[in-house]
């Protein structure tokens, strides 16, 4: 099978020309629009799809890329920049996991979004949000990455506050949905300014934005280095993930981002949005590591940047852990879940950083990152748009509001529950192999604290996980759940164009842990010096390193309370925190979120407001005065000035000979 | 022979004669006549240098020059009296400092 | 002697005369057959024909450098003002054939704006200082009429007598100075005048000349304080006359005096570089300082006229100034390219103005809040030539603008071109609070939004020239250059 010709461009095009299209095609009919936006979603998966079996056969890889004349635009006139796309087996393969899943998202909008008024927004942000996604993984520079990381992040702004008239029920705890879109909006736009500087830095240095063109010269790394500007660059550019990807100390957004419809944060969190940052620490990182390991880079000199890169994300994963064990929200549990999941996939992917010219630890590093990335897509889809049925169904976003609802929504409850073990890291689940290698990547590399972080995180992950679908589908029916079956509003699954996308991911969450021992040989165009594991050699080893015990112990401690409070109930959990003070402030302090989003309100938000105040009351006010006064003494020159005209012929004359006689009386004189 | 100065001398009387009409008289006829003398200078002179080229030559040229001009300024006194005849019917008066609806 | 076998290089006015005292008989002919637009179409075709003509010229003059006949004369410097002048008369007489339709008198009307633009063009094809005063007067005759158009009106009766008055002065002015240069050279032809040597500082009676050639020209190009009639007639007239009127009847005056500056006064010679650098300081300033307040429309246009003739000036003078070819060449160079910016910009002003003036018979500014939303196009090209006067960078105005500061600074006047920055911001003042009263608020009544393609057509074509300039000035600067370049060598 051959790739679709310009199968990368249309698939950066197609949903883009949609999305353009859906105001004529709401003019036409509203079904019409329905079905053709989600064509254009369905087209655009179905040309990220055709790049994979070449990609497989490499017969369209030359030297790890293809990078040829069809799929370069020269922009003349614009700093000689091309405009080009690369192919390579990880842009290819996240370019799939934005379209695809980008697709089955699409399809399940078309039930989930059917009472919505203002579809046509709707389609429109979703298609150009799958369309800059693609454009951002399979651009081949910086500056076109960059137009996609901001495609991105509008998008984001305007689907998350895509209920802007802020009705009651749409209000997440204190905050109305637009709030929530501006403060997603704000935050990431923090990290963008510094990926903006490090793209800026990086280009002054090697006068190029070309991935590919980095990764063959060198120099510029010796340049940076030399100035000094080396780690503040490469931090700089992590800035950027550390915004988009929500990773602390700016990952205060992403919970807030479950303010649009159910649809628009499974986009965000599986297939787009914050799938961005990884991508580029994955791309900058291979290009780091090709430095290093060809001695054009010493290794001393990266390594703060992947220290950052692990640390950040080991934290950020226990951190967002920790406070997901106390939510009440569903939707906001696995908002959770996923900051502490792609703190994973950072802590993977710095951790291969790590790995000293041992090519072994670094694929095993980079593809337990990369793998994590796309079971993570699969099962966070499946368990955002089971939420989603879940959240249509008992109208309630809250979790105590639940409960019991097992036996109405079978469906949703088992693909639920299928997603919640993988996201736990319980075999054969994809979860459990993606979760697998990157414990196995820290232990290569000898990080035990590192390790460590990872193991206490997964037994969290399990405690909540297991929450959730307790608090959730088991136990007694609440009284809200009582309440709308009274009033004739029966719980039950949904309709088929819902659970079908459900059923298919929840098949692929299934049977993904059988792709990993291949995931290294799909993406060894990419790893240079590489060492690919054979699929034996790989199934012992994930289940005689001592990691896998590390796994099973975390696994009981984190499930065993958990299966007690919440599945067999025998303890209420409020009863323990009421009994137990430590408990308790332990409680506040994860409910609060560490305290620090309210510190951010408090330095950022309502700081800034005050100063900006502050200064208004002030400097402004003089400076105006003083505006005024210019004004003023304009005015008043104007009115004086204003009299030569005085509408008389005699003093028009008078003037006219008045200037004469200077000129004369200047030569005279002078 | 008179000196070349001497016409000098009056044509510039001349013309200051007709600048010093336009700067004080009110009457619009008044300033149309000071246009006139104030044209009728540069004339004056052309023809006064015309003769002083070479001597025992007058240059025909200066002379073309001349009744050219007078044509212009009959022209040019042609649109000056409609303009007065207009003025005069619109505003009713002759008076230039009476026309001062335009101002600042 | 005329040489008839190169009678064509004067074809452009030639043609426009012929067309001009043509278009009665075809007002006859258009009454005849019932056609109520034919004399302007005619007019149109005049100028059309005068362009075409101009590029044949253009085709010869690239090749010869400069031609020389005579009483006339080409060179580039002439093709480039002489096409801005065609150019703006094609325009502002294709937009009269709707716009003026109601108006009687239109033979009159026609004929004057072709006479008119053919004493500009005969004008820069003088090659006689002589020649020079007949073409101008055919210009002036032609404008003082035009500005009192509407005579049944006080106001253009009142605002054409002082024109009148003030720049007959001008002319006689004009007159008495060539006589004494015809007394002191014996030539009043520019190819002999070139070539006037002085041994030692030259007699003052040049001076008194070269003086009386300053207040000349200065009156009609409105330089301060020879201006009070520019802010009086330029509002009086129709829209389409004062957008001729601002956009190029006042660069004849800059024209001419450029042209007997560096012909016969040269800057090498003759000094009056300092005069001339006060002269435009002033007309800077007192332009602002009378447009900040003005409540009519075409009035604080008017006004604005007489700010950017300042602006044009400060090129000039950095010319004179300097004495260095290299500096000088530059500041020419600004000059001519401000020159063509600001025909661009103020008539489009004026045409977009006419347009809501039109529709909402007043001149009012308080009284036309939010006019410029009734239709869009207009207001928006009226705020884009507003924004293109005060200076705002993508535009053209803004890079002419940049260029004469440039040309300040490099000749040595620094204090120029800050009070040339100054006053340009001073500008913005008003030029934003126009913008803010035509585009924010609700219009006072509601009219028809029915504006005829022939209107708005041209209205489209100067907005997209502001634009174009301003993002690609490449290629009108070259042609500057070439023109100012020529004047330079001249002889």
């Amino acid at each position: 099978m051959v790739m679709l010709p310009y199968a990368p461009w249309l698939a950066i095009f197609v949903p883009a020309i949609g999305a353009i299209l859906s105001p004529l095609l709401n003019k036409i009919s509203e079904r019409v629009m329905n079905y053709l936006e989600v064509f254009f979603s369905f087209a655009a998966a179905a040309s990220a799809l055709s790049m994979i079996p070449d990609v497989l056969s490499g017969n369209v890889i030359i030297n790890g890329v293809k990078h040829g004349i069809p799929f370069d635009w020269q922009i003349p006139w614009l700093l000689n920049i091309k405009a080009g796309v690369l192919i390579d087996p990880l842009s290819v393969f996240m370019a799939n996991i934005a379209a695809d899943i980008g697709f089955l998202i699409m399809f399940y909008s078309l039930e989930y979004m059917r009472e919505d008024p203002c579809k046509m927004r709707y389609w429109f942000f979703m298609n150009f949000f799958i369309s800059s996604m693609v454009l951002l993984v399979l651009s081949d520079n910086f500056l076109q990455l960059y137009i996609g990381w901001e495609g991105v992040g509008l998008c984001s702004y305007a689907l998350i506050g895509f209920w802007y008239r802020d009705e009651k029920k749409h209000w997440l705890g204190i905050y109305p949905p637009s709030h929530c879109g501006m403060k997603a909006f704000v935050t990431t736009r923090v990290g963008d300014v510094g990926l903006l500087a490090a793209m800026l830095i990086i280009y002054l240095y090697s006068g190029t934005f070309n991935f590919m063109e980095l990764q063959r010269n060198f120099q510029w790394l010796g340049q940076l280095t030399s100035a000094g500007l080396l780690t503040l660059t490469t931090l700089l550019l992590f800035l950027g993930p550390i915004g988009k990807s929500a990773q602390f100390p700016l990952h205060v957004w992403l919970p807030e981002a479950m303010a649009g419809p159910t649809t628009v944060s499974a986009l965000i969190h599986a297939a787009t949005m914050v799938k961005a940052g990884v991508y580029l620490v994955a791309r900058v990182s291979l290009i780091f590591y090709a430095a290093y390991v060809s001695h054009a880079l010493a290794f001393e000199a990266i390594q703060p940047f992947f220290l950052t890169v692990a640390w950040i994300g080991g934290f950020t994963a226990f951190l967002a852990g920790s406070i997901a064990m106390v939510s009440r929200q569903l939707k906001k549990v696995l908002a959770y879940s996923t900051v502490s999941q792609i703190g994973y996939m950072m802590l993977a992917l710095g951790v291969g950083g790590l790995a000293f010219e041992a090519s072994k630890e670094f694929v095993a590093g980079y593809s337990a990152g990369v793998f994590h990335l796309m079971s993570h897509a699969i099962f966070k889809a499946l368990l955002f748009l089971g939420a989603g049925a879940v959240l249509h169904a008992t109208e309630t976003i809250y979790m105590d509001e639940m409960g019991g609802i097992k036996g109405k929504m079978p469906i949703t409850f088992t693909v639920m529950l299928i997603g919640a073990l993988s996201l736990s890291g319980i075999p054969p689940f994809a979860g459990f192999w993606s979760k697998e290698t990157i414990f196995h990547a820290c232990y290569l590399t000898n990080h035990i604290p590192l390790l460590i972080v990872a193991a206490v995180t997964a037994a969290f992950t399990f405690f909540y996980s297991i929450r959730m679908i307790g608090m959730t589908f088991l136990g007694e029916e609440s009284e809200h759940v009582k309440e709308l079956e009274k009033e004739g509003h029966h719980i039950r699954d949904p309709s088929p164009i819902m659970w079908v996308p459900l059923i298919v991911l929840a098949f692929f969450t299934l049977i993904g842990g059988a792709f990993q021992p291949f995931l290294q040989g799909f993406f060894s165009p990419v790893l240079p010096h590489v060492e690919i594991t054979s699929l034996p050699t790989f199934a012992t080893e994930t289940f005689t390193s001592p990691t896998f015990i590390v796994t099973i112990i975390v696994l009981v401690l984190g499930g065993v309370p958990a299966y007690f409070l919440y599945v067999s109930r025998t303890a209420s959990p409020l009863e323990l925190i009421k009994k137990s003070t430590i408990l308790k402030g332990l409680y506040t302090f994860l409910w609060n979120r560490w305290y620090i989003n309210s510190f951010y309100y408090k330095v950022f938000v309502y700081g800034v407001i005050g100063l900006s105040r502050l200064i208004f009351r002030t400097l402004e006010y003089e400076i105006d005065q003083f505006n005024y006064f210019i004004a003023d003494v304009g005015k008043w020159f104007s009115n004086v000035f204003r009299r030569i005209q005085t509408g008389v012929l005699s003093w028009n004359m008078i003037l006219i000979l008045l200037g004469f006689l200077f000129i004369v009386f200047y030569w005279v004189l002078g | 022979m008179i000196q070349i100065s001497f016409y000098l001398g009056v044509a510039a009387i001349l013309f200051s004669i007709g600048l010093y009409c336009l700067v004080t008289k009110r009457n619009i006829i008044r300033i149309l006549i000071g246009l006139e003398i104030m044209s009728a200078a540069p004339n004056l002179l052309f023809i006064a240098f015309s003769a002083n080229q070479a001597s025992g030559l007058i240059d025909p040229l200066a002379h073309g020059f001349v009744i050219t001009a007078i044509i212009i300024d009959g022209a040019i006194l042609g649109v000056g009296i409609a303009l007065a005849l207009i003025a005069y019917r619109r505003y009713k008066t002759l008076d230039v400092r009476e026309l001062r609806r335009l101002r600042w | 002697m005329i040489n008839f076998q190169n009678i064509n290089l004067i074809y452009p006015f030639l043609s426009l005369i012929v067309f001009a005292l043509l278009t009665p008989l075809i007002d006859y002919l258009g009454r005849k057959i019932k056609f109520k637009y034919l004399s302007g179409v005619w007019a149109t075709l005049g100028f059309i024909a005068a362009i075409y003509f101009i590029y044949k010229d253009y085709l010869i003059v690239q090749v010869t450098g400069k031609q020389f006949y005579t009483v006339f004369f080409a060179d580039m410097l002439t093709i480039y003002v002489s096409t801005l002048f065609l150019g703006m008369g094609l325009i502002a007489t294709f937009y009269s054939i709707r716009y003026m339709e109601h108006d009687t008198g239109l033979t009159t009307y026609y004929t004057l704006v072709q006479t008119m633009i053919a004493g500009m063009v005969g004008v820069t094809f003088s090659g006689d200082l002589f020649t020079l005063f007949i073409f101008w007067e055919m210009m002036s005759i032609s404008s003082y009429v035009l500005v009192a158009f509407r005579k049944e009106e006080m106001e253009p009766v009142e605002a054409a007598l002082k024109y009148f008055v003030m720049s007959s002065s001008g002319s006689a002015t004009y007159l008495f100075s060539i006589a004494l240069i015809y007394g002191l050279t014996g030539t009043l032809n520019l190819q002999y005048l070139t070539k006037l040597a002085f041994s030692g500082s030259p007699p003052p009676l040049f001076y008194l000349s070269l003086g009386m050639m300053i207040v000349a020209f200065g009156i009609k190009a409105s330089i301060v304080p020879f201006h009070t009639w520019l802010p009086d007639a330029h509002p009086a007239a129709p829209s389409p006359i004062s957008a001729l009127l601002s956009g190029v009847v006042i660069k004849t005056g800059i024209y001419a005096l450029l042209r007997v500056f560096f012909t016969v006064f040269k800057p090498e010679v003759f000094n009056y570089g300092m005069i001339l650098v006060v002269l435009s300081i002033l007309t800077m300033t007192i332009g602002n300082l009378t447009a900040l307040l003005q409540k009519d429309i075409k009035r604080l246009l008017a006004c604005s006229t007489v700010t950017q003739v300042g602006f044009i000036l400060i090129g000039v003078s950095a010319a004179v100034y300097s004495k260095n070819a290299q500096t000088a060449l530059f500041g020419l160079t600004s000059s001519l390219f401000h020159i063509l910016n600001h025909a661009v910009m103020k008539g489009l002003a004026f045409l977009a103005a006419g347009v809501i003036i039109h529709q909402f018979h007043t001149r009012d500014i308080n009284q036309l809040s939010g006019t410029g939303r009734v239709s869009p196009l207009i207001g928006v090209s009226l705020s884009i030539s507003l924004l293109a006067l005060g200076g705002v960078p993508p535009l053209n105005g803004f890079m002419s603008k940049w260029m004469l500061f440039t040309s300040a600074i490099e000749a040595g006047l620094p204090l120029l071109a800050a009070i040339g920055m100054l006053n340009s911001a001073f500008s913005i003042g008003y030029y934003l609070w126009l913008i803010q009263r035509i585009m924010i608020g609700k219009p006072e009544k509601t009219v028809k939004n029915r504006n005829s393609i022939i209107v708005t057509l041209p209205i489209i074509v100067l907005t997209i020239l502001c634009i174009v300039i301003g993002l690609f000035p490449e290629t009108p600067v070259k042609l500057a250059e070439t023109a100012a370049s020529a004047l330079t060598n001249l002889g």
